[in-house]
């Protein structure tokens, strides 16, 4: 019994072992590649660890302005993440607790918008953007991953929203407190699970944007960075270094992120509130 | 002078009548509970109250001026909730200082300290404001929704069921606690349970409610002495009334009701063919002598306390529930004559169920 339990436990660990290695390998081969010196990368044959770590491809990087690049990155990624989070609470808040008239109707239309591949809309917004002035600027950029988003993080808030006792907004109403004070002081503290996960959502899509950002900015005043990234592929040619270390540049954040509030996302946050 | 007073207040919900016609005058300082079983309309009452519904038609005052178009925040009342419902997120103290820290009551943090410090102390918080409400007991979390609901002094507390969540020793002690509590803060408190003994022992006036209407707003005592109607007779008192249907018939300037195996004279009540004879189990005792009202079949003694309750089958077929002291023995399978004490008798039209007018 305990030995085929045992059997169990150690067939999985090797399955899940050998998925986690097919998906890491790559990432981890770039990781170690961009330390090595030029010419060790195409040796053959291949070496995993490079035998003498250097910062130099990062260093070449960085002289070419990538920290530019970054900072435009940090802009519209940090920007996109508080204005979807705010509009969707806000939204989901309602959708979640009002009734009116509308309601259904809007709930169908935001699944269905949800639908739409992005790639179908790059047209049509190219226009609204160019017509409203913010073609090729950072704010246009984060307008448009803002109405990307927003209905999956609706979504997610309104399912949220809906599983925390209403009568916490009743008593905190009853105590003196306004709509929207309860709303930043008893709502937006407990979803704080849903934010995060939602928040990972929008930090992925806007960090890792490329087409978007592509088609819209041209100039490199508002480039980000995985646009930059590409266009490294043109400046640096063949040179794998520099290539592979403004990948990871581009990669690593998000992974950082994601382990950080990996445990957030377990939500605990309701224990005790209300007896049942 | 008047706390709270409900006109007319009316709320539907679709073909439902959850509240009709609503008249309520509530005293400044008074204890008042709404009682009634679940669905019966003290509930949306108190959400009315509380601003969580608007009425249909109708109005509401709280001290003179009409709420019903303000928001739960603008109306100065507390309420504690069935579920106590503290903020899960904030600590014991951060749940005290909260009402302190709506826009509307704010005051500085020296003030709110000491608010805080006053209220843990009277209600023995003190070693508990820096845990969260999931660390607490029961009748702990209890106590805090109590202090929150205190901390800033309102109009009028509202209770919604507070006590229904603890055990019975629990529930005997902190029901103690709110009465000491209104004695001493004497603001008025609306009570909502489905616990007639809770409502009869705490309040000062009892509204008993059933079908969205109000049956009967009275003192505890009247409420279970003379209740308007076989509603509120059945409903009140731990084993309701004893109901026995029969006729009433004049006779010489005196009644005379008569129902199957019992006769009984009475003064002068009228004359009804169809009526439905109310008393309560201490109003009907074991007969000292063979003058009886009535003889019945001892089907079940039960002790409770120094008492002992029995059921008794009437020889007419009717079930009836008496109290009597440990002194008298009674003992299953026999029968015994009963007497009922006439200053106790309730009477009831059989139709509507109304109680006929008393004696003159």
């Amino acid at each position: 019994m305990t030995l085929k339990h045992l059997g169990r436990v150690f067939a999985s660990l090797v399955v899940y072992g050998l998925i986690a290695l097919a998906v890491l390998f790559p990432i981890l081969w770039g990781l170690l590649t961009s330390f090595k010196p030029r010419r060790a990368i195409l040796q053959y044959p291949p070496v995993m660890l490079p035998e003498e770590p250097t910062l130099a491809h990062y260093q070449r990087l960085w002289d070419e302005g990538v920290q530019h690049f970054i900072v435009n990155s940090l802009i519209v990624t940090s920007a996109t993440l508080v204005l979807s989070l705010i509009v969707g609470l806000f939204a989901a808040y309602a959708l979640a607790r009002a009734n009116f008239s509308g309601r259904t109707v809007i709930m169908f239309v935001i699944i269905a918008v949800m639908s739409i591949p992005i790639a179908s809309l790059l047209v049509p917004t190219f226009t609204m953007l160019s017509q409203i002035g913010l073609l090729d600027t950072r704010t246009g950029l984060v307008l448009l991953y803002t109405a990307y988003q927003l209905p999956i993080v609706v979504w997610m808030l309104m399912g949220y929203i809906q599983t925390l006792p209403v009568e916490l907004e009743h008593a905190a109403m009853i105590d003196g407190h306004s709509r929207l004070s309860v709303i930043v002081r008893i709502v937006a503290p407990l979803s704080a699970p849903a934010l995060v996960a939602a928040g990972l959502f929008i930090i992925t899509f806007a960090w890792n944007d490329f087409v978007v950002a592509l088609v819209m900015n041209s100039s490199v005043a508002t480039r980000t960075l995985p646009v930059a990234v590409y266009n490294f592929l043109g400046f640096f040619g063949r040179d794998w270094g520099p290539l592979l270390a403004a990948s990871m540049l581009s990669i690593v954040p998000v992974i950082i992120v994601f382990i950080a509030f990996q445990k957030h996302f377990v939500s605990g946050m309701t224990g005790g509130s209300v007896k049942g | 002078m008047l706390s709270v007073k409900f006109e007319t207040v009316t709320k539907t919900y679709g073909d439902k009548v959850a509240l009709s016609a609503l008249d309520l005058d509530i005293e400044k300082g008074s204890f008042v509970s709404l009682l009634g079983p679940s669905g019966s309309g003290k509930s949306t009452t108190l959400n009315l109250l509380a601003g969580m519904l608007r009425p249909d038609e109708g109005e509401i005052w709280i001290d003179g001026n009409p709420v019903s178009h303000l928001s739960p925040d603008k109306r100065n009342i507390a309420m504690v909730f069935q579920s106590y419902a503290l903020y899960p997120h904030m600590s014991v103290g951060e749940n005290l200082a909260f009402p302190l820290r709506a826009r509307r009551h704010r005051r500085d943090r020296q003030a709110i300290a000491e608010a805080i410090g006053k209220v843990a102390e009277s209600l023995g918080l003190g070693d508990l404001l820096d845990r969260f409400p999931k660390e607490l007991s029961g009748g702990q979390q209890q106590r805090v929704a109590l202090g929150r609901a205190m901390i800033r002094n309102p109009k009028v507390f509202l209770l919604d069921e507070p006590l229904s969540n603890l055990d019975v020793r629990l529930r005997i002690k902190m029901r103690r606690d709110i009465k000491d509590l209104h004695d001493r803060v004497g603001a008025t408190t609306i009570y909502v349970t489905h616990d007639q003994s809770e409502a009869l022992s705490l309040s000062d006036k009892v509204a008993v409610f059933n079908e969205g209407r109000l049956q009967q707003y009275a003192s505890p005592l009247e409420i279970y002495e003379k209740p308007v109607n076989t509603f509120v007779a059945n409903f009140v008192g731990e084993r309701g009334m004893n109901f026995i249907e029969g006729s009433l018939r004049s006779r010489n300037g005196k009644s005379v009701f008569s129902a199957p195996g019992m006769e009984l004279v009475i003064p002068g009540r009228g004359a009804d063919d169809a009526v439905i004879l109310g008393f309560r189990m201490e109003a009907i005792e074991p007969a000292r002598d063979d003058r009886a009202d009535a003889r019945g079949l001892i089907k079940q003694v039960e002790l409770v306390g120094p008492d002992r309750v029995v059921l008794l089958e009437l020889e007419g077929g009717q079930e009836v529930v008496c109290r009597t002291d440990a002194g008298v023995i009674l003992n299953k399978g026999e029968t015994h004559g009963f007497v009922l004490t006439r200053g106790k008798l309730s009477f009831f039209d059989k139709q509507s169920g109304d109680a006929l007018a008393s004696a003159r």
